[in-house]
């Protein structure tokens, strides 16, 4: 087979991929969109820092995005590397341990799955208070420390991998995590012991506070176990500018 | 045969890619929610999470930095400067992972009351968001995986008793972290409106030592996905 009708029929299998990928997009990008009501325009400050939070967001994205890939690069550059010395593969032995431990590699096994959320109930009694029935920051912080404290081995809360500067916490109501904004329900995932992970959680001292509220307020909260679930990797920095090694 | 499967094979690919489109066009989506659910917060808290933004972008571009320059000792297959470029990626990593001793700026903070485990958790936790790169308390290293808990009328820390008062050392940018924790309305505010006989004490240092976490990490049930 000469080399023309190869490359020929190669084009249109990459047009066919390209084809499929780009309908299958379009195909679901319109599924069940409502025309969104336009908000009226304006002008104020408090729109202003609205905006500034969006473009942020953006920004922090693009960023995250743009780390992912150069991550991902010089990995296959060192593993390509033809560069070969003992001192050289310790180092990337090393290098990738640390990452490991960094958080900075998915990691799938067994664990356990919670599913946390803000109370259902549609009718409040007359003067109730509105916190006993929303899911607040330090729920999660509980959660998280709990299961670390049960030996878990990776946690990720909606998909943002909780590492050495991860910071859970509020502003209003909505919950930041590696500070990005997360929606409800709440999706916190930890590999370990799925036997002990459970036991700790369903011990009635453990979350006592959350559990009362769960009860009679109608938070949500869910805990199962899983033979196996993925943990993502961490995709913020680790980039520091105030400590050093000792010596 | 080969020309006989070729149609068939065509179009399991155009389906797959067909598929693939639809995930990727739901993920794109789920992103485009968020992004558009309404920012519900006051014009203050607004004004916070556009700090925390502006910082926390500076150090992914920071990261994006050291990142690319090893990248470039790597394609330029410049050998002095990607194992240079290695050595500094496993040192930072190390500072992250609180397995080296490490040294900077920060502030020391000592809380002199009765206080429970719940605010010395949340006070880590504040420290992070303060964008402190490493964290001890009562001499011993913070880290993701560190266990402060209670037990009995004890407080434990990876193993270690711990008594009051409680030392809590931060290395970051002193002025960031100060006025973060000290703030109206901040953490050290509300402790002290909990507890009437909390003292409490914030200073900034030049030069704080941090001890190594000790506690060995253990991957048991965790695999790395390749």
């Amino acid at each position: 087979m000469n080399a023309k009708p190869m490359l020929s029929r190669l084009g249109w299998n990459i047009a066919l991929v390209a084809a499929g990928l780009l309908l299958g997009f379009i195909f679901a990008a319109q599924w069940n969109i409502t025309p969104e009501t336009t908000q009226p325009a304006s002008l104020s400050s408090r729109e202003d820092l609205a905006d500034t939070i969006r473009r942020l967001e953006d920004e922090q994205t693009a960023l995250k995005g743009r780390i992912a890939l150069l991550r991902s690069e010089l990995t296959r550059l060192q593993d390509e590397s033809t560069e070969s010395s003992e001192l050289l593969d310790e180092l990337a032995a090393d290098l990738e341990a640390q990452r490991i431990v960094a958080g900075l590699r998915s990691v799938r096994g067994p664990g356990i799955r919670l599913t946390l959320g803000d109370s259902a109930v549609e009718n409040l009694p007359p003067n109730a208070d509105l916190n006993n029935y929303i899911l607040h920051d330090y729920d999660i912080r509980d959660v998280v420390n709990l299961l670390w404290a049960s030996n878990a081995e990776a946690v990720a809360v909606n998909e943002e991998r909780v590492v050495g500067t991860t910071a859970i916490y509020c502003v209003g109501n909505t919950i930041m995590v590696n500070d990005t904004r997360l929606s409800p329900p709440y999706e916190i995932k930890a590999i370990g012991d799925a036997n002990k992970l459970d036991a700790t959680l369903a011990d009635a001292a453990s979350l006592a506070e959350l559990k009362a509220r769960a009860k009679v307020y109608g938070l949500q909260y869910r805990a199962a176990q899983q033979a196996e679930l993925t943990v993502p990797a961490f995709q913020g920095s680790f980039a520091i500018r105030y400590a050093g090694p000792a010596k | 045969m080969k020309h006989r499967n070729q149609p068939a094979l065509q179009a399991i690919v155009t389906i797959v890619c067909f598929l693939t489109g639809v995930v990727m066009a739901a993920q794109w989506r789920t992103q485009a929610t968020i992004r558009q659910t309404p920012i519900l917060a006051s014009p203050v808290e607004q004004a916070y999470m556009v700090r925390n933004l502006v910082e926390g972008n500076a150090r992914l571009r920071s990261e994006v930095e050291q990142l690319e320059t090893q990248v470039i000792a790597f394609q330029e297959d410049n050998r002095q400067a990607s194992l240079q470029a290695l050595v500094e990626e496993l040192t930072r990593l190390k500072v992250a992972n609180g397995l080296v001793e490490v040294n900077g700026p920060g502030v020391q903070i000592t809380l002199d009351g009765e206080i429970s485990v719940y605010d010395l958790q949340d006070m880590v936790n504040e420290l992070r968001n303060a964008g402190a790169e490493a964290i001890s308390l009562n001499g011993q290293r913070i880290v993701a995986a560190s266990i402060v808990a209670a037990q009995g009328q004890r407080t434990v820390v990876d193993g270690v008793t711990v008594t009051g008062p409680y030392l809590l050392q931060a290395v970051g940018d002193p002025e960031t972290i100060e006025e973060a924790i000290t703030r109206r309305g901040g953490i050290l505010d509300l402790m002290k409106g909990t507890y009437s006989g909390l003292h409490v004490q914030t200073e900034h240092r030049q030069s704080l030592v941090l001890p190594v976490f000790r506690r060995p990490y253990q991957f048991v049930h965790a695999a790395v996905v390749r």
